[in-house]
């Protein structure tokens, strides 16, 4: 795909974005790559990880958290193998993924989007029906698909939650991953995967009522599960660095660091979605969301937005009040219980969190 | 000393890749006699490692001659260094010994320690401090590696070196990776640096600093001794810590002077069996590894492969794989031998990128977490234990001579074939097969010695008396109990039938006792029973420790009627259980008089046992005393309340005594003139075991119905809490079965004159039915409209 303007994109692809961190890390790497590979396996963890290239260029840690996962991940894209990445909604799977399909085939390009309408077509090959009905059956009369266009090339194709589509759809990819081609009947032909050719599928664990991995899919693939946050600490650094990244790119205004704002964010989240106090003093009800990283993130644009554009701009109880009880109430009886009872057990009683209390028991 | 004849080899204690370069040293050096880092005491041991029969991991224990408990183990693996040097001279007939100080001194200075601290010897008996107090002892041999691998000193190293711990670098460096020939000499080179480093910079200095030295001294002159006898090369095998202090020059005078003057003690060594558990870094075990069963694995590898075949990395990450593929089968998880395959080459990429020549033990597991686990950590964990620890128990050549209760213990584990097992197992055992019973026998006794190596999982008589379920587990340490247990006696049925004996005279209450003659009946120690009988006997009758008789009782009378599907003196003891409870009958009174609200309570459940227990007995003369015994209590005066409401209870349940006069005593209790806590508390008795009585007899809850309309509201509000305890025993059906019937109008027949003052119809009695409800925990909102 054919870098356009740029400039007014409102999300930039990884390797747009970090284009001369690639560059940087590809100069120097005088290790051996895979066949197809634009960096060698080392260097993609470095740049997944973050670190410093010996010309001094520093490379931002995409991702925060074990890098023995990461590890992992790329030895499996290395061995051939497709990778699965599972987690909790906003445990940084599409991100991970993103980024090694732009540290690894240097595109993120190639992806499907699998949902309830995913049919094999999408996946496979479509047909170009006036070219079938003019000149028959011929390769020119296929559409190919991101999968398609991934083996021929050796790239790596991305399936955006996989456990979407359906199971009988998904069962298509079988025969791509274990034979690496993809039959075409009609024409008595195949395409032949290209050395580089890999798959990396992300899946919810926790979301029911999606269509469970058959088994025989399954054992295809490698499965990492990516966790939540170890630490307050943790969560908080990842917060605050996603925040700036996307406030930045989407040019708000700016405001005073929040940092202890967004700590308070994440606090709430976190001892929502454990269902007790961080000191493992108190339980909680949890409510029905899930309460991601992803969401606290979100949340915390939408504070900072909300003070840029329409408050002092500065973070304050104001912006986050109505941004987080929007976040957390989303069964509008359930979930109103949880927060009225968090905000008098914990809120109330916690040392200067009084203005946080005021401000949210405004908005509910 | 400098002398090309001396060859040093620096090891880990435990590590494969130590062990497999030692040997390969030593076949290309063919030294003229062996030295190893160890207790001279167990010279005479070594002749056993080249047996069969032997199979690691084993220890040397060597213990005070008087007093067993003062012991030290040296434990070897399959893959510790000196085993194999040990089996390696044997086999090339070069001579070998050990040339450690010897434990004598150190035993003795840990004896003089003991008598310092008191208090530890108390501990004594506790895992914790046994380990603990070990650990101390071990400090000689077994935990010097501890100082080079996991503390301090080696951490400068493995920095320098680019990893996180010392743990991966050595792994890395030493332990994981194939034989190289150049590796002690390279050692000994980092060594040196560092112990000069360490040796003269204070803070590295420790307490067990001087205890080093002065070992280092004598091995520095058995060494000086050997070169002198042998004219060819000799071969030193000792903890790489050491290597550096044992190649310095000290004058011979100086190292004798420091060797001066230590206590020494007479001491026994043996071989014993040891456990993979026990060899783990995780049981406390200074020396000890973070992975037997990986070390094992790569020993076997890169060692003593049965089949021919050379080895190689692909065959050794495959190996591992299929062993986790095995366990996670074992335990009903489905896993292909796909997977298997993938396993072994992400271990590899994994091991490539970290630029690792082996894969160490992490990459395996992340390797197989993403393609046999599907990432879950959950099945991981189940096998963990199996995997990493392993549950080995090594086993001991018949011809090393043994103390003699290891010896007929040995003889009984193979006569009712049980091994010894380093991790949990449970074994179910029917007492009426004669196999059964003879494992039965044996566990018992060990029990009686304080060898816990079955525990028991349920009382025996709740699920049928003729099995029993046991969790197995050996610990090493019961070596040392077995020596103790010597005092006792020469075969395990001697030892445990004195030592019963022993806890039986020392009982020092009738309840210990009795227990000691379940235990000793238990184990089939006929004699010790029979003499704690008649120790039994001889001391209730002198005793009127009723409560001490009540609690006996129970668990002979057990025995007595549901035997223990083994043979008893049984008409012993039946006369001794019919005596204590007659014993019992008659001073019952006596106890229960001015009893405090806490050892009533504790008296009505002894009570309420032991009337189960003379059930069992079936004896009439005695039932007909209890029941007699019984009545008197409901009629006396200072009885504690609820002891009388639990005798008349318990009178009604038997219908010993007619319908009428239960009625009258409960009217009694109930009359005004008793205080209403009082009354409660009879009443609390009185429904002992569940207030269902009240549903079947209407007479009955029309005396209660009476007495609770009478109340006061502040005298009903200090009883409420007692009074929702009792009705807290009848589950909801019956609790609203009870209330029907109180809102029930009475029928004629069944008003009693006392009930005449609650008119149901009255406005009263319908405001008074929320707290009602209250009372008998039923939900009002849920109930279904009635009248």
């Amino acid at each position: 795909m054919p870098p356009k303007k740029t400039a007014t994109q409102l999300r930039k692809t990884a390797e747009n974005l970090f284009a001369k961190e690639l560059k940087a890390l590809e100069r120097e790497d005088e290790r051996q790559r895979p066949a197809n590979w634009r960096l060698s396996p080392q260097a993609a963890v470095t740049y997944l990880m973050g670190g410093q290239t010996k010309d001094g260029t520093d490379i931002t840690p995409k991702y925060i958290g074990n890098r023995r996962l990461i590890e992992t991940a790329v030895a499996t894209l290395a061995t051939d193998r497709a990778l699965l990445l599972l987690g909790v909604p906003g445990t940084a799977k599409s991100w991970v993924s993103e980024h090694l399909a732009a540290a690894i085939s240097g595109s993120s390009q190639l992806i499907i989007q699998c949902t309830a309408g995913t049919d094999e077509n999408q996946i496979r090959y479509g047909w170009n029906y006036a070219q079938l009905l003019a000149k028959g059956p011929s390769r020119d009369a296929l559409v190919a698909t991101p999968l398609m266009r991934a083996m021929e090339d050796g790239k790596i194709v991305r399936f955006e939650e996989l456990t979407r589509m359906g199971s009988d759809v998904q069962d298509t990819l079988i025969t791509v991953l274990s034979e690496k081609m993809l039959p075409i009947p009609e024409l008595d032909d195949a395409i032949h995967a290209t050395r580089g050719f890999n798959l990396i599928g992300t899946a919810n664990n926790r979301d029911k009522g999606v269509n469970d991995l058959s088994s025989a899919l399954k054992r295809r693939f490698n499965v990492i599960v990516l966790p939540l946050p170890d630490s307050l600490e943790e969560e908080t650094a990842i917060v605050v660095k996603r925040v700036g990244e996307i406030s930045a790119s989407l040019q708000l205004p700016e405001i005073e660091p929040a940092e202890k704002e967004i700590a308070r964010i994440v606090t709430i989240f976190r001892e929502l979605r454990d269902g007790q106090t961080l000191n493992g003093s108190l339980k909680l009800k949890s409510p029905t969301g899930t309460l991601s990283t992803a969401e606290a993130i979100a949340v915390s644009i939408g504070a900072w937005a909300e003070a840029g554009h329409f408050g002092s701009g500065v973070m304050d109880a104001q912006s986050l009040a109505a941004n987080i009880t929007g976040a957390v109430i989303k069964d509008p009886v359930q979930d109103q219980v949880v927060m009225q009872e968090y905000l008098e057990t914990v809120m109330r009683e916690r040392k200067g969190w009084g203005d946080l209390y005021a401000a949210i028991r405004e908005v509910i | 000393m400098a002398d090309e004849r001396l060859h040093i080899f620096g090891v880990r204690h435990h590590g494969p890749g130590s062990a497999a370069s030692l040997v390969a040293a030593l076949d290309e050096l063919l030294p003229e006699r062996v030295l190893i880092e160890g207790p001279p005491e167990g010279d005479e041991l070594i002749r056993f490692a080249a047996s069969k029969d032997m199979k690691p991991p084993v220890a040397l224990l060597i213990h005070a001659a008087n007093d067993p408990s003062l012991a030290a183990f040296y434990p070897y693996a399959d893959y510790s260094p000196e085993w194999q040097a040990m089996r390696w001279a044997l086999k090339h007939e070069r001579p070998v010994a050990f040339m450690d100080l010897p434990v004598a001194h150190k035993l003795a200075l840990a004896e003089l320690g003991r008598e310092e601290d008191k208090a530890l010897e108390g501990k004594a008996e506790d895992k914790a401090g046994d380990a603990a107090a070990q650990d101390r002892l071990e400090t000689g041999t077994g935990t010097v590696p501890e100082t080079p691998v996991r503390g301090d000193p080696m951490g400068v190293l493995a920095e320098l070196a680019g990893y996180d711990d010392s743990e991966a670098w050595w792994n890395a460096l030493i332990e994981q990776s194939p034989h190289r020939p150049g590796v002690f000499t390279a050692l000994e080179t980092a060594l040196t640096a560092l112990r000069e480093h360490c040796d003269s910079d204070p803070s590295f200095a420790s307490s067990r600093r001087e205890e080093d030295d002065r070992r280092e001294a004598f091995m520095r002159l058995a060494i000086a001794d050997a070169l002198k006898e042998t004219s060819g090369p000799v071969a030193i095998i000792t903890g790489a810590w050491h290597v550096p202090a044992l190649r310095r020059k000290v004058k011979r005078a100086d190292d004798r002077a420091m060797l001066r003057k230590l206590p020494k003690q007479k001491v026994t060594a043996t071989w014993v069996p040891w456990t993979d558990t026990r060899l783990a870094a995780i049981s406390g075990y200074g020396a000890g590894v973070i992975s037997p069963g990986w070390y094992r694995h790569l020993w076997t590898h890169w060692h003593s492969r049965p089949s021919g075949d050379a080895p190689s990395i692909r065959m050794l990450t495959a190996g591992w794989q299929s062993r986790i593929a095995r366990l996670l089968r074992e335990n009903g998880r489905q896993v292909d031998t796909a997977s298997v395959i993938e396993a072994a080459r992400l271990a590899e990429t994994l091991a490539s990128m970290r630029v690792l020549s082996v894969p160490g033990l992490s990459e395996m597991r992340e390797a197989c977490l993403a393609t046999l686990c599907g990432g879950e950590t959950v099945p991981l964990q189940l096998i963990e234990d199996q995997l990493v620890i392993g549950g080995e128990v090594g086993t001991i050549d018949e011809a090393v001579p043994q103390m003699p209760l290891q010896a007929d213990l040995a003889r009984q584990q193979k006569r009712v074939k049980l091994k010894p097992e380093g991790l949990d197992r449970e074994l179910a055992v029917d007492l009426r097969s004669e196999a059964g019973l003879a494992k039965s026998l044996l566990l018992h006794r060990l029990t009686i010695l304080g060898i816990p190596w079955g525990r028991i999982m349920e009382a025996n008589h709740s699920r049928g008396t003729f099995r029993e379920r046991w969790m197995l587990c050996w610990e090493p340490e019961f070596s040392v109990r077995l020596a103790e247990a010597l005092i006792y006696g020469t075969t395990l049925q001697q030892a445990s039938n004195n030592c019963a004996f022993a806890k039986a005279r020392d009982a020092a209450s009738l309840q210990e006792l009795s227990q000691a003659i379940e235990q000793c009946l238990l184990a089939g120690l006929d004699q010790a029973a029979r003499s704690a009988i008649s120790l039994l006997q001889q001391r209730s009758s002198q005793s009127n420790d009723i409560a001490g008789l009540l609690t006996s009782v129970p668990p002979l009378a057990n025995i007595l009627r549901y035997g223990t599907a083994r043979e008893i003196p049984e008409s012993e003891l039946r006369l001794l259980v019919l005596s204590m409870a007659e014993a019992i009958c008659a001073g019952l009174m006596h106890s229960c008089r001015r009893l405090e609200d806490a050892p009533a309570e504790e008296m009505r459940s002894q009570l309420a046992e032991f009337g189960r227990a003379s059930d069992l007995l079936g004896d009439e003369a005695l039932a007909e005393n209890w029941r007699a015994a019984l009545s008197r209590l409901t009629e006396e005066e200072d009885v504690a309340p609820v002891l009388q409401g639990f005798a008349a209870r318990t009178l009604y349940d038997r219908s010993a005594l007619p319908q009428e006069v239960i009625a009258l005593r409960v009217s009694r209790a109930l009359s005004p003139a008793n205080p209403p806590l009082k009354a409660g508390k009879w009443l609390d008795g009185f429904l002992t075991g569940g207030g269902q009585i009240l549903l079947h007899d209407a007479q009955l809850l029309a005396i209660l119905d009476g007495w609770m309309a009478r109340q006061t509201e502040e005298a009903f509000t200090n009883m409420l809490p007692m009074l929702r305890m009792v009705f807290s025993g009848l589950d909801k059906t019956e609790r609203r079965h009870l209330l029907d019937r109180v809102r029930q109008p009475v029928s004629a027949a069944e008003r009693q004159p006392q009930s005449d003052a609650a008119n149901r119809d009255a406005p009263g009695f319908e405001a008074a039915l929320p707290m009602l409800f209250t009372i008998l925990g039923l939900d009002e909102t849920k109930e279904p409209a009635h009248e």
